[in-house]
Order: structure tokens, then C-alpha cells, then sequence
């Protein structure tokens, strides 16, 4: 009997901890309260109009370097202290554009967190990111 | 039904053909027979069949494979002419010397650039043949291209890049734009990319040629391939090494972003490597069936000769063996329903047959007025009797009885009565024999016969002595008898062991003349002669 017990119980537990392996890697969230949500159009346009934007890649620095936004700054969210951010945009009205991979990223919106939690007051979140600016052919920037 | 039923009727008497020739058993084998040829014949073409079909899916998905492979090369394609052009159009000299043109008007330093690329060997790093590299303003009007490449293009943008970029405004003119595209007798394709990035100034056409990436195909696809110009079908790449007989052409178009046919891309399937895989399996599944079919009408010859032919056989044996003569014998079949049922009823028939036999036989033998064996029965009886007293060589008595004047018994009562009388005459004779051989029968009208197996004349002088006693007893009235006044009977007897040279009615004439002495020395007794000399002769009257 003990011999059953334990092969279900290991059969369970196994079950489970495949479960949490195999998981999915989670979407980032639909909407951001406090953000302004952009697509890769509206990115251009920002960036056309808006000279003072800043444009922070939250990505990992080496895929920064394959390429990247044009007029980006790599800056990722593990990374960045409200110091390192004071550099680039010592005033809080700064506005602020954060783009990572994509839908299953989740650095952007961490960071969009983070400026949001330190006051900034105008956040861009470009939240399907590089994924659809590679897929509609925008210019890369090297 | 009715139509089946005249059809063979017409084909039966149209060829005088006599069903009954045929036997339950080859009509049922023939038909299994030809059931089994036709379902081997029927497998071979359905073989043949199933590896059309199975060549022509094949086809078919070799058709879809070369169609993925071909796409996916372009796609490979766009990509590479993609990053080249991406390296190209933001950083590098390219943007500076072009910004600098557009202000002096100056095109050398910016062909210059555009030259670079060829010069510097930038082409080996990526797996495109660059033609050109063109630069247009941002109203997509020519400003200049590379001097290296080919020189016969045309000093203008290509009609899809322009129905593409054209009339673009805000964020989609930071797009690039791809397409494949045709001039003479050649086809290109084509990425166009904002210089200057996000901040489009101009544009940047990077012209390649596929047919280096297209030849990839044959790698892809594991076989011989051969490219022909979609305008002219001139070739332009070509492998097969074997005999194109021996190989299957699978042709592709690839056609240009208008519609038209740019290249015609044939892939060379080896028929013999195709089809091995497929004949196996055709062979494997028709052998499997044919096996499966001929096992299957063995065992169903098997199971009708053990359930049908076998009892069938037997029973017409059994049959034929009753019909010959055995008709006390029964059928003993156990079958299958039908046979069974037939075998009882067959048996219930004969059981019937043998009744009837015996009632006939009873019919044939006996006297119908007097219930005692009649004449035919007399004749029989005696011949076997005389035969086995023959062989045995034994004594035989036969006796003559007459009722004497009886045609006056019948005048005087009438024949009711004189039936009567001869009943109880009739009775009282049987009554006087004993011996289960001895066989009492009525000879005629009022004459009765009584044959005694393995009696001498003392035995035959005993049984007639009972017999004149017992029709005495019985006093018949008879006033008109000249004998007495009831009913008297004479006996003519004769004993004899019989030789084979003398017929067995011998005895009978014999006793015969015994009677018409016994009727001669006035009636009322017996005489039993004997056969060995010196004959003896008994006479006796009905005083003694």
C-alpha cells in the first residue's frame, strides 16, 4: 500500500513541477495605468515630433547592440535606479518612451513601473516592442 | 426474380443443358473459384490503381514542398538584403555623403559610397549578389547609383518600389519596401530603405539578384534542379546529371510582385527512387490481400465440404442403398438443421412405406371371408416347404379339404349362410392345428388346403382325425346333405419326402386324388395316401 501511496504521490508532485516548468512565458500586462500605450507608427511619429523623447531600450545590452530603436538608449530594467535615470531626464515632466522584445517581455513594463513610481509624468509604453518594429520593416539602427 | 428465373430457363433451353449433371459441390467450388479469381484480378488492378493515386499525391506534395522551399528562399533572401540595407542606409557614409549631394548638388563622393560595398568585398559576408545600389531623393526621383554592378538598368525606380513607397506619409515612409521585379530579359529584386532612418531624407535601393540563392533549391529539395527565365524561358541554371526520362519534372513559377512569371523553377524527382517505396508497399498490401483472399476461400471450401458435401454424400448413399432395397434401414445423419430435418423426414417416409408394405402384404395373403391365408399364401408356403423338406429330406403332408354338397347348403339357406358355414369351418380347421409351421388355407370356394412341414402320414392320419372331429362338433345344419343331417367335410391327404425332380404341385394332385377318393367311397372321411411303397392307404369315416 505504501509503495502505491508514494508512486502517486511522486506521480502528483512530478505533474505539478512539470506543469510549472513547461509554463508559458507570461504576456506582459494588456494596459498600464499612468502610460500612454504606443504602436510602431506611433513610435516613429513621436520620435519625429517629439526631439526632446527619450527612447530607452530596457533590453539586454548585447541585443541593444544587433539593434535597436534609431536615437535609443540602451537601459535595462534590472539596472535602473532613479540616479541612472536622473541622468538622461533629470525633470519629471521628461517624456519617456520604454520598449523591450515584445508581448511576452516583461522589462518594459517593469521599468514603465519603476518612472511611474519615481513621478515621471509622461511614460510612452511601446508594448508589442521590437517584435512588430522588425516585422513592419522600420529603419534599425546600429 | 422472375427475370433471373427466365434467363436461366432460356439459357437451359437454348443449349438442351441438364442442370441435375451439375453437383451441389462443383457448382459450389466453381463459384468460389471464380469468386477468388476475380477478387486476385480485381487486387491487381486495384494495385496499379492505388499507385497512380499514390504517384499523383506524391506529385502533388512534391508540387507544395518546392513551393515552401522556394518561398522560404526568398524569404532568406529578403532578410539578408534587408540587413544589408539597413547597414547601409543609417550609419556609414552612405547617409553623409548623400545629405552632402543633396545641399551641393554633387553626386561624385556619394557614388563613391555607393560603390564601396562592391569594392570592399561587403557582398562575401552576406549570401547576395548585389547588382546595384541606387539613391533616390525623398520624392523618389533618381539622384544617383553605384558604378559597379550591371549598367543597364534603367535610371529609375522600379515600378513596384514605386506603387509601394509612393504616397506615403508619416511613419509608413520610415518603412522599407521589397519587391521583385523585371527589366528586359532579367529579374531582380529590390529593398528600398529610408536613408537617414526615422528621419528619411532620401531613399536607398539595394538591387540583388536571386538566382545564386534560387540554386539553392537543389539542397533543399534533395535532387536536381534547373531554372529557366520566366520571360523567355531561356535556361539559366541547369544540374540533371541522368537522362531526363528517368526523372520526374516538378515545375514551379515564381512570379514577380505584378503577377508576372519571373523564373520557372523545375525539380528533377528520380522516378525509380520515388516509386520504390510505393511499389513495396503496393506488393506488401496485395500479396497480403491475395493470401487473405485465398485463405479465406480455402477455409470456406473446407467448412462446406465438412457442414454440406459430406453429410450431403452420405445421405445420397444411405439413400441409394434403401431405394436399392433396405428398406427396413433408416438414415442416420446428424447435420446442420436442414440436413437433420431432412434426414427425419426421410426416415418418417420410409417408416410409412414399410406399413403400408405390411398391410398390402397382409392384404395379398390372407382370404378376406375366412381371415386364414388364402391360396397365393398356399402356393408360396408350399413351394418353400417343399423345398426345405427337399434339402432336408423329410416328410411333407399336405390335405384336401371339401365341404361336401355345399352348393346344396347354399341353395337350401342361401350363400349368407353358406359364407357362414364356411367361416366356421375355417375356424374349426385352424383350431385343429397346432404347429406354428403348419399352414391352414382357403384352396378355393368351399376347398381348404393345410400343409404339415416334417409330418409322416401317422402325423398328417392325427391332424385330419381332429379336423373331421372338430366339424363335427360343430353341427351345421344341412337337410339337404345326403351324408347326414349337419355339415360334414371329406380329406384327400398325401405325405411324401419331395426329390428336386418333382414340382411341389405334385403333392397337390396327389392329395387331390386322395379327395375325389375319399368323395368317390361316399364322403364324410379322410384318405392319406403315402409315397414308399407298399402304399398305405388310410381310410377313415367320421363313425371312427
Amino acid at each position: 500500500m505504501k509503495i502505491i501511496y508514494y508512486s502517486l504521490l511522486i506521480i502528483f508532485a512530478e505533474l505539478f513541477l512539470t506543469h510549472t516548468v513547461w509554463a508559458e512565458k507570461p504576456f506582459a500586462p494588456k494596459t498600464l495605468p499612468g502610460t500612454i500605450q504606443v504602436n510602431a507608427e506611433e513610435t516613429v511619429e513621436l520620435i519625429m515630433n517629439m526631439p526632446n523623447l527619450l527612447v530607452i531600450d530596457t533590453r539586454k545590452e548585447t541585443e541593444y547592440t544587433k539593434g535597436h530603436i534609431q536615437g535609443s538608449i540602451s537601459l535595462s530594467d534590472t539596472e535602473m535606479t532613479l540616479e541612472k535615470l536622473s541622468q538622461y531626464a533629470p525633470n519629471k515632466s521628461q517624456a519617456i518612451l520604454f520598449y523591450c522584445n515584445g508581448e511576452r517581455c516583461l522589462r518594459s513594463s517593469n521599468a514603465a513601473k519603476k518612472a511611474l513610481k519615481w513621478d515621471y509624468k509622461l511614460i510612452y509604453w511601446f508594448r508589442t516592442g521590437w517584435n512588430e518594429w522588425v516585422k513592419k520593416g522600420m529603419p534599425i539602427s546600429r | 426474380m422472375s427475370g433471373l428465373k427466365k434467363v436461366c430457363q432460356s439459357v437451359v433451353n437454348m443449349k438442351n443443358f441438364d442442370i441435375s449433371c451439375l453437383s451441389i459441390k462443383s457448382l459450389t467450388i466453381t463459384i468460389l473459384i471464380v469468386i477468388g479469381f476475380f477478387s486476385v484480378v480485381v487486387s491487381f488492378f486495384s494495385g496499379d490503381y492505388f499507385l497512380k493515386a499514390a504517384q499523383e499525391a506524391q506529385l502533388s506534395a512534391l508540387k507544395r514542398v518546392i513551393k515552401v522551399a522556394t518561398r522560404d528562399i526568398m524569404q532568406d533572401l529578403r532578410d539578408q538584403t534587408y540587413d544589408v540595407a539597413t547597414t547601409l542606409s543609417i550609419n556609414g557614409s552612405i547617409p553623409e555623403e548623400f545629405t552632402k549631394a543633396q545641399k551641393s548638388k554633387n553626386n561624385e563622393l556619394l557614388i563613391t559610397a555607393l560603390d564601396d560595398p562592391f569594392i570592399t568585398g561587403f557582398v562575401g559576408v552576406y549570401n547576395v549578389e548585389l547588382v546595384k545600389i541606387r539613391a533616390y531623393d525623398i520624392k523618389l526621383q533618381f539622384i544617383a547609383e553605384s558604378n559597379k554592378g550591371s549598367m543597364n538598368l534603367p535610371k529609375q525606380i522600379p515600378e513596384i518600389l514605386y506603387q509601394k513607397a509612393y504616397n506615403r506619409q508619416g511613419a509608413s515612409r520610415s518603412q522599407a519596401a521589397f519587391g521583385l521585379w523585371q527589366y528586359v530579359d532579367k529579374s531582380y529584386y529590390s529593398v528600398l530603405m529610408p536613408i537617414g532612418g526615422i528621419f528619411v531624407s532620401g531613399y536607398l535601393e539595394i538591387v540583388v539578384n536571386p538566382i545564386n540563392n534560387l540554386s539553392k533549391l537543389s539542397e533543399k529539395m534533395d535532387s536536381p534542379i534547373s531554372i529557366r527565365s520566366g520571360i523567355d524561358s531561356k535556361k539559366i541554371y541547369y544540374m540533371p546529371q541522368k537522362s531526363v526520362d528517368a526523372l520526374l519534372p516538378i515545375e514551379y513559377t515564381l512570379k514577380t510582385d505584378l503577377g508576372k512569371s519571373a523564373y520557372i523553377l523545375t525539380n528533377y524527382e528520380d522516378i525509380a527512387q520515388l516509386s520504390k517505396g510505393i511499389k513495396q508497399t503496393v506488393f506488401t498490401t496485395i500479396s497480403t490481400l491475395i493470401v487473405l483472399t485465398l485463405m479465406m476461400l480455402f477455409i470456406a471450401i473446407w467448412l462446406f465440404q465438412l457442414f454440406l458435401f459430406k453429410p450431403l454424400h452420405m445421405m445420397l448413399n444411405q439413400i441409394n442403398s434403401i431405394t436399392d432395397g433396405n428398406i427396413d434401414h433408416d438414415l442416420k445423419i446428424k447435420g446442420l438443421n436442414e440436413i437433420t430435418v431432412l434426414s427425419e423426414e426421410f426416415n418418417k417416409m420410409t417408416k410409412e412405406i414399410r406399413s403400408r408394405e405390411r398391410a398390402l402384404k397382409h392384404l395379398s395373403i390372407m382370404d378376406g371371408l375366412t381371415q386364414i391365408p388364402n391360396r397365393r399364401k398356399f402356393d408360396e408356403d408350399l413351394k418353400s416347404q417343399y423345398a426345405n423338406a427337399c434339402r432336408k429330406q423329410q416328410s411333407l403332408s399336405v390335405l384336401m379339404i371339401d365341404i361336401d354338397h355345399f352348393k346344396r347348403f347354399n341353395d337350401t339357406y342361401g350363400h349368407l349362410e353358406g359364407d357362414d358355414c364356411i367361416k366356421k369351418v375355417a375356424t374349426a380347421i385352424q383350431n385343429s392345428v397346432y404347429r406354428p409351421t403348419d399352414l391352414v388355407a382357403r384352396y378355393g370356394g368351399e376347398e381348404f388346403a393345410v400343409i404339415l412341414p416334417d409330418t409322416s402320414v401317422n402325423g398328417a392320419q392325427v391332424v385330419a382325425t381332429k379336423i373331421m372331429k372338430e366339424i363335427n362338433q360343430l353341427k351345421i345344419p344341412h337337410s339337404d346333405s345326403t351324408v347326414n343331417d349337419h355339415v360334414t367335410i371329406s380329406i384327400g391327404g398325401y405325405s411324401a419326402i419331395p426329390c428336386i425332380q418333382e414340382e411341389s404341385t405334385s403333392i397337390v394332385s396327389e392329395a387331390d386324388k386322395s379327395l375325389y377318393e375319399a368323395k368317390e367311397a361316399g364322403r364324410n372321411q379322410f384318405i392319406i395316401r403315402c409315397q414308399f411303397p407298399p402304399e398305405k392307404t388310410t381310410n377313415m369315416n367320421n363313425n371312427l
